[in-house]
């Protein structure tokens, strides 16, 4: 076990790598330059140069990349252009919402989608079946930020109800840092958690009907045991996986959450970066966020491994 | 199931196409006076510039379906190009090729499309060229799969020991094996497609702005204006909704047909 995780975590080596140059060299080829952007059209040549060695943006690229590897190394992630801070700081500032409201979601979203899924499945050809299968596909075709803004929408006109403004640490007011987090929360929640009970139901069903279950059952053993056993290493496997992946996908919707609902988190600072140009936010950002896709991949396969004994010994995720 | 799906499809694509005719006003006329309320006139009324929301909302039909059609396209084919190309020539080729694969599946689809679009800046051709590419990767890992199992079955032996060129087992062969897969993902992507450029031109990073994408129309300068005029901001994701409703259950239609004992295409080859 131990020598897959070392395994498994030197592979990721060339890949950071490699994604690091991706996100650098995107950043570089861009027109416009970040000194050209920060000066405005009226700049004359000579700031412009002035800017571009003060920023060392004059040097060539490779030059430019190992530079930044270096403070990467260091722990330097650069200012950003836009506010003049440490990237560091503002990404510090804002971690704790955007991970808040990640945690709240992934809540969310798992109860959502394996109770539904797992009652889909039960009553499996039954109207119950049918119309949570409805419910999950509307809820998946429904954009997010069209529910999220719905639900800022409706009750501010129709009850003059509106959420906090700013942001309300959990320990300073419980009851209002519900009211801030629970609603993006429960629009993320629910579309990612439909997501998930469609292949939590198709997963269960697929297990359920195969052979080793009627065998199971024919020994004589209680349902629990059979269920405990024999189904639900074999159904958690493709669960695990689609949980992983939702938890990507959370990423990005929480880009468009946290600016609907006005959350100051780290969604909302790659987008501003994003808009205002901002390439040095941009680039450590997402390295960030690839590192961080990374170490969700390493705990799936890790996950994998721990339950079916066959990656293990091959080191395939797939026997 | 799909039938219903397959309808409201051809619905949707009915108007897009015929726009010009099935829209009362210019989507980008602000001839009309603002915050109008639904009214027989404007039956989705008007915005904040006084254009009218219904007829934005049908030309944006043209923008949205036409963004996700040709983006669907692109990934489509490119995925399916380099799907086969890495499986089928193995060795190095595959190695690169996945790493690099790898690589770009690191950040996630709406941060990837994000950077992609701070890095491009704002058109329409940019917006389907970034939605196109950036799902190539995925699309290839699913494509390869396939390739992979089909490159070992016997007839593929045969006909190479008929004298068959790796070109002729290439077109012939491979190719075809990969079509029930690749309309599966096209028609399930359609619905994904349409999803990202709305959420592309809502944070303000897609379709640029006169033009009326239902994303952008519920963004921006909407959103200030949402207390006097909800109905803008209700009719373009109402429309959103039912296209990707509509594009799913042709999508979960067709996966029945095709695949009706698939557990899940989850397994995206990690």
């Amino acid at each position: 076990m131990l020598g897959y995780i070392v395994r498994r975590l030197l592979a990721m080596v060339p890949i950071l790598f490699g994604l690091s140059v991706l996100v650098f060299v995107l950043c570089r080829i861009a027109p416009g330059n970040i000194a050209q952007i920060k000066l405005g059209p009226d700049a004359t040549p000579e700031q412009v140069a002035e800017l571009e060695h003060e920023y060392g943006i004059d040097k060539p690229l490779p030059e430019q990349y190992v530079v930044w590897m270096r403070d990467i190394a260091h722990f330097d992630l650069g200012k950003s252009l836009l506010r003049d801070r440490p990237i560091k700081d503002e990404i510090a500032s804002r971690l704790p919402v955007t991970v808040q409201l990640l945690i709240m979601t992934m809540g969310v979203s798992t109860t959502l989608g394996l109770t539904i899924g797992a009652v889909s499945a039960m009553n499996h050809g039954r109207p119950l079946d049918s119309l949570l299968r409805g419910v999950s596909i509307l809820g998946m075709s429904v954009p997010t930020f069209w529910v999220a803004t719905l639900v800022i929408l409706l009750p501010s006109i129709y009850f003059s109800y509106a959420p906090p403004f700013s942001h309300i640490g959990f320990f300073q007011n419980p009851w209002d840092n519900l009211r801030e987090y629970g609603p993006p929360a429960l629009v993320l929640g629910f579309a990612s958690g439909c997501g998930l009970a469609r292949i939590v139901r198709g997963s269960i069903l697929g297990v359920v009907s195969q052979d080793f279950m009627r065998t199971a059952r024919a020994k004589g053993l209680s349902e629990a045991v059979v269920i405990r056993r024999h189904a639900l290493g074999n159904v958690m496997l493709p669960i695990i996986t689609i949980l992983g992946m939702e938890v990507l996908g959370l990423i990005g919707g929480a880009v468009i959450i946290e600016q609907v609902f006005n959350l100051n988190g780290l969604g909302r600072f790659i987008l501003e970066s994003a808009l205002s140009r901002d390439y040095p936010a941009i680039q450590s950002m997402a390295l960030i966020i690839g590192v961080a896709v990374m170490l969700v991949f390493l705990l799936i396969d890790l996950a994998y491994a721990w339950l079916d004994p066959r990656v293990r010994l091959t080191g395939e995720s797939h026997a | 199931m799909g039938v219903m799906g397959a309808s409201i499809l051809g619905f949707l694509i009915l108007i897009a196409v015929a726009a010009p005719l099935v829209a009362p006003y210019d989507p980008q006329s602000i001839e009309f006076d603002s915050f109008q309320k639904p009214s027989l006139a404007h039956p989705f009324g008007t915005d904040n510039l006084g254009r009218d929301v219904f007829s934005r909302v049908i030309y944006g039909a043209r923008i949205s379906l036409g963004i996700g059609i040709a983006a669907t396209a692109i990934a489509s084919i490119g995925g399916t190009l380099v799907g086969v190309v890495s499986a089928y020539f193995a060795g190095w080729v595959d190695y690169v090729i996945q790493r690099m694969v790898e690589v770009v599946m690191c950040l996630p689809a709406l941060i990837l499309l994000i950077v992609l679009a701070a890095v491009l800046g704002q058109s329409i051709k940019n917006v389907i060229l970034i939605l196109g590419i950036a799902a190539i990767p995925i699309m290839s890992r699913l494509v390869r799969s396939i390739v992979l199992s089909e490159k070992e079955q016997p007839y593929i032996e045969a006909a190479r020991s008929l004298g068959a060129s790796n070109m002729r087992i290439l077109f012939v062969h491979v190719f075809p094996s990969t079509l029930p897969l690749a309309a599966i993902l096209a028609s399930l992507s359609l619905g994904l497609f349409i999803l990202a450029e709305a959420g592309l031109s809502f944070l303000g990073l897609g379709v640029p702005v006169p033009n009326p994408s239902w994303g952008a129309d519920m963004s921006g300068t909407a959103r200030t204006y949402f207390q006097q005029e909800p109905w803008v901001a209700i009719f373009p994701g109402l429309a959103i909704s039912l296209t990707i409703l509509g594009a799913n259950l042709v999508g979960e239609a067709i996966r029945d047909i095709i695949d009706p004992f698939a557990k899940s295409f989850g397994s995206t080859g990690r």
